[in-house]
């Protein structure tokens, strides 16, 4: 049980990890739409 | 009685509304715009047998209209040029802050008004000790000039009976907003036109883009840079300040705050008060947190079901965590100075100060409010960029941003500087202090050398301009510091613990497997080491197998690389876990020494008494310390910073050299300090 929660726990945090890294390197920002935040 | 009609003008917050009221009394009435929910006021007062409606229009600060009140300001006097709706406008400037109104002046006059300019907040301005030359700007802009204190009343007789005088000629009615070389083009459509006033014509063409095949935006750039120069002339001629004569607090104040000499002399100081207090003020309660987590960490020992989870908890996420929380009465006390030093207004003083140095290092003061956020993180200070609108100073911003001290670089710094320096004072100031402060200095030294380097590699055609307010000096709104505080030490908590707890998991399962000698790390050390008594046995154990683990394989591949600068591959472990943060440094030493060892010590006392095996001596010695400090003051330890440089840069070749300069110089820096101290 105890091996399976430990398993469990690293697959959450290898796709944490990966989803974090996928977000700040692929990601698009959101666009504030009207440029005054300069994202135009 | 003869009628007139007068709209009252200006940028906001000049005192619009204070003059209204005072010209108009209780004859007022408000209502709105036609299908907008914009106020709009107006009034009426007698004069010299004179009856005078006033409209109030909102404040603005550009032709270029960016809102709905600008918008409708804008519209009134598009409309209004050229026909007798409005006989006249009366255009409020600050007295205390008159170069931006004059700007907005100047495009008012070329529309063609008659003009009455009042210069207001004249008491104010004239205890600040500026002079303004009323006669010179009346015959530079073609109107009549009053000074006013609509606060006090005072001339605003003078500027009723300025209302019911012809506007004098003005002295240039050249189309200075415009390349003679375009001239021709402007003036063909006037006269398609017929009735424009060239700058009406020019205001529809860059805002309503009436003639497809011009460059609308080169237009307005140009218009920008030839009304500044413009009016730039007109200010040096016109408006002198003359700090003998000031006599408010503020600049009392700031007389020795930006002192050429004195001015840098207490900044420093109060950085030495900060670090100090970080320090000192912070000692308790890490010793809490630190408790605290001993604590949880034991007592979960004792109570949960021994195996593979709970150990991951009590020997991997709670030391891992806890190596994190421990920084955040650090993180609050440097955050609640640093709040402090912005709502006081202190905090302009230094962005004036360091837009000495900026301007010869080829940035502006522009690049110090990305700069000083980097001292929090250099993710929203490269953010914070793009406000610079000059490329080459955003580009060397940007590239210069993580070399200045950020909150997640003060955890490594802290513990490294504990082994590092005794808790001595000398004439009541801290050695730790001290070396801290070494180290921002340093991160801000090397960033202004690096932006020297790069001001000679990125080429340059514009030069650019900063001017920035100087508030008086107020004392902070607690709301407003409590807010910093609690967004910051959030955002260091939030963020970097998310990372951390995923780090943690990773680290602690590389750390407790690996292949066929991990596996047989018992066997091998009682046989190897059969004569050794129990207790040491354990413990040579547990380093065998961490030495033979996943994480220990990570680390000794990179062993070779790292042992001129005096690591070991302990170490090596945590710089390669803390490429995704550097706050994970702390984290990852916590948990290899934690599974390393049996016995309940603080993770400083653990680092402290740790041997490299290589060596023979102690890991953490004097050059070790200095070379990982250095390492950390420049190494971009840091995904999300490459990340956000590349979003922000759109260049892969930025990003890269960015990367690559910052781990070159600590490598090479860190190998040269090791080299000479051991």
């Amino acid at each position: 049980m105890q091996d399976l929660l430990l398993y469990i726990s690293l697959i959450a945090a290898i796709t944490y990890l990966g989803f974090k890294a996928y977000t700040i390197f692929f990601k698009k920002e959101k666009s504030c739409g009207n440029g005054s935040c300069g994202c135009d | 009685m003869k009628k007139l009609k007068v709209a009252l003008i200006g940028n906001p917050n000049v005192g619009k509304t204070t003059l209204f009221n005072r010209l108009c009394g209780v004859n007022q009435k408000t209502g709105n715009y036609p299908g907008v929910t914009v106020d709009k006021k107006q009034g009426n007062f007698t004069h010299l047998s004179h009856s005078i409606d006033v409209i109030d229009l909102p404040g603005f600060d550009s032709i270029y209209p960016k809102s709905l009140d600008e918008e409708l300001v804008v519209d009134f006097l598009k409309e209004n040029s050229g026909n007798s709706d409005v006989d006249k406008l009366l255009f409020i400037a600050d007295g205390t802050n008159i170069k931006k109104n004059l700007y907005l002046l100047s495009q008012i006059k070329d529309l063609g008004y008659d003009i009455v300019l009042a210069i207001n907040m004249m008491d104010v301005a004239k205890r600040k000790g500026i002079l303004i030359d009323k006669e010179a700007i009346a015959e530079e802009f073609g109107v009549h000039v009053v000074k006013i204190s609509a606060r006090k009343g005072q001339g605003v007789d003078e500027l009723k009976s300025a209302i019911l005088l012809e506007s004098p000629e003005m002295k240039t009615d050249k189309l200075i907003y415009l390349k003679p070389e375009n001239h021709g083009v402007l003036m063909n459509y006037v006269k398609e036109c017929v009735s424009e006033n060239p700058y009406k014509a020019f205001l529809n063409i860059t805002q309503e883009n009436r003639i497809p095949e011009i460059n609308v935006k080169k237009w307005k750039t140009e218009e920008a840079i030839l009304r500044y120069q413009y009016v730039r002339k007109i200010i040096d001629k016109t408006i002198k300040i003359d700090k003998s004569l000031a006599s408010d607090a503020t600049t009392r104040i700031d007389r020795i705050l930006l002192h050429k000499v004195f001015g840098y002399v207490i900044f420093m100081f109060v950085l030495l008060v900060i670090f100090q207090s970080v320090f000192s003020l912070s000692a308790y309660p890490m010793d809490l947190i630190d408790q605290f987590f001993s604590w949880l960490s034991g007592t979960l020992s004792s109570t949960l079901p021994p195996g593979s989870f709970s150990d991951l908890i009590t020997q991997g996420l709670i030391p891992g965590i806890g190596g994190v929380i421990i920084f955040v009465p650090q993180i609050v006390i440097l955050f609640l100075f640093f709040a402090l030093l912005d709502e006081s207004g202190y905090m302009n003083r230094i962005i004036f100060l360091m837009d000495r140095l900026m301007q010869k290092v080829g940035m502006s003061g522009k690049s110090v409010i990305p700069l000083i956020s980097s001292f929090a993180c250099a993710v929203p200070a490269i953010m914070a960029t793009r406000t610079i609108e000059n490329k080459r100073e955003r580009l060397i911003t940007i590239m210069v941003a993580p070399l200045l001290t950020c909150s997640a670089r003060l955890p490594v710094y802290t513990i490294l500087i504990g082994l590092l320096v005794p808790d001595q004072f000398y004439y009541g100031i801290s050695l730790q202090a001290l070396v801290l402060l070494a180290m921002y200095l340093l991160g801000i030294f090397t960033s202004a050398i690096a932006a020297l380097v790069f001001k000679y590699i990125i080429k340059n055609k514009y030069k650019s301009f900063f001017i920035t307010e100087m508030p008086s000096y107020l004392v902070p709104s607690f709301k407003n510091v409590m807010l910093t505080i609690w967004e910051n030490t959030k955002s260091f908590v939030w963020s970097a613990g998310k990372i951390i707890v995923a780090a943690s998991i990773i680290l602690y399962v590389l750390a407790t497997n690996g292949g066929e000698k991990f596996d047989k790390a018992e066997t091998h050390i009682m046989t190897e080491f059969a004569q050794l008594p129990d207790s040491k046995k354990d413990a040579m154990v547990s380093t065998y197998q961490l030495e033979n683990s996943y994480l220990g394989n990570l680390g000794k591949t990179i062993e070779p690389a790292i042992i001129p600068l005096g690591y070991d591959w302990k170490i090596g472990i945590a710089l390669i876990s803390s490429i995704a943060a550097r706050e994970v440094f702390v984290g990852t030493m916590a948990i290899i020494y934690n599974i390393d060892s049996d016995e309940e010590m603080k993770i400083t006392q653990r680092l402290d008494s740790e041997i490299n095996a290589n060596t023979g001596e102690r890991t953490f010695n004097f050059a070790t310390c200095i070379s990982l400090l250095l390492f950390y003051a420049f190494s971009l330890q840091c995904m999300s910073t490459i990340a956000v440089t590349y979003k922000e840069t759109k260049s892969f070749k930025w990003t890269s050299v960015q990367f690559l300069y910052m781990t070159i110089l600590a490598y090479v820096v860190s190998l040269i300090a090791y080299q000479m101290l051991s």
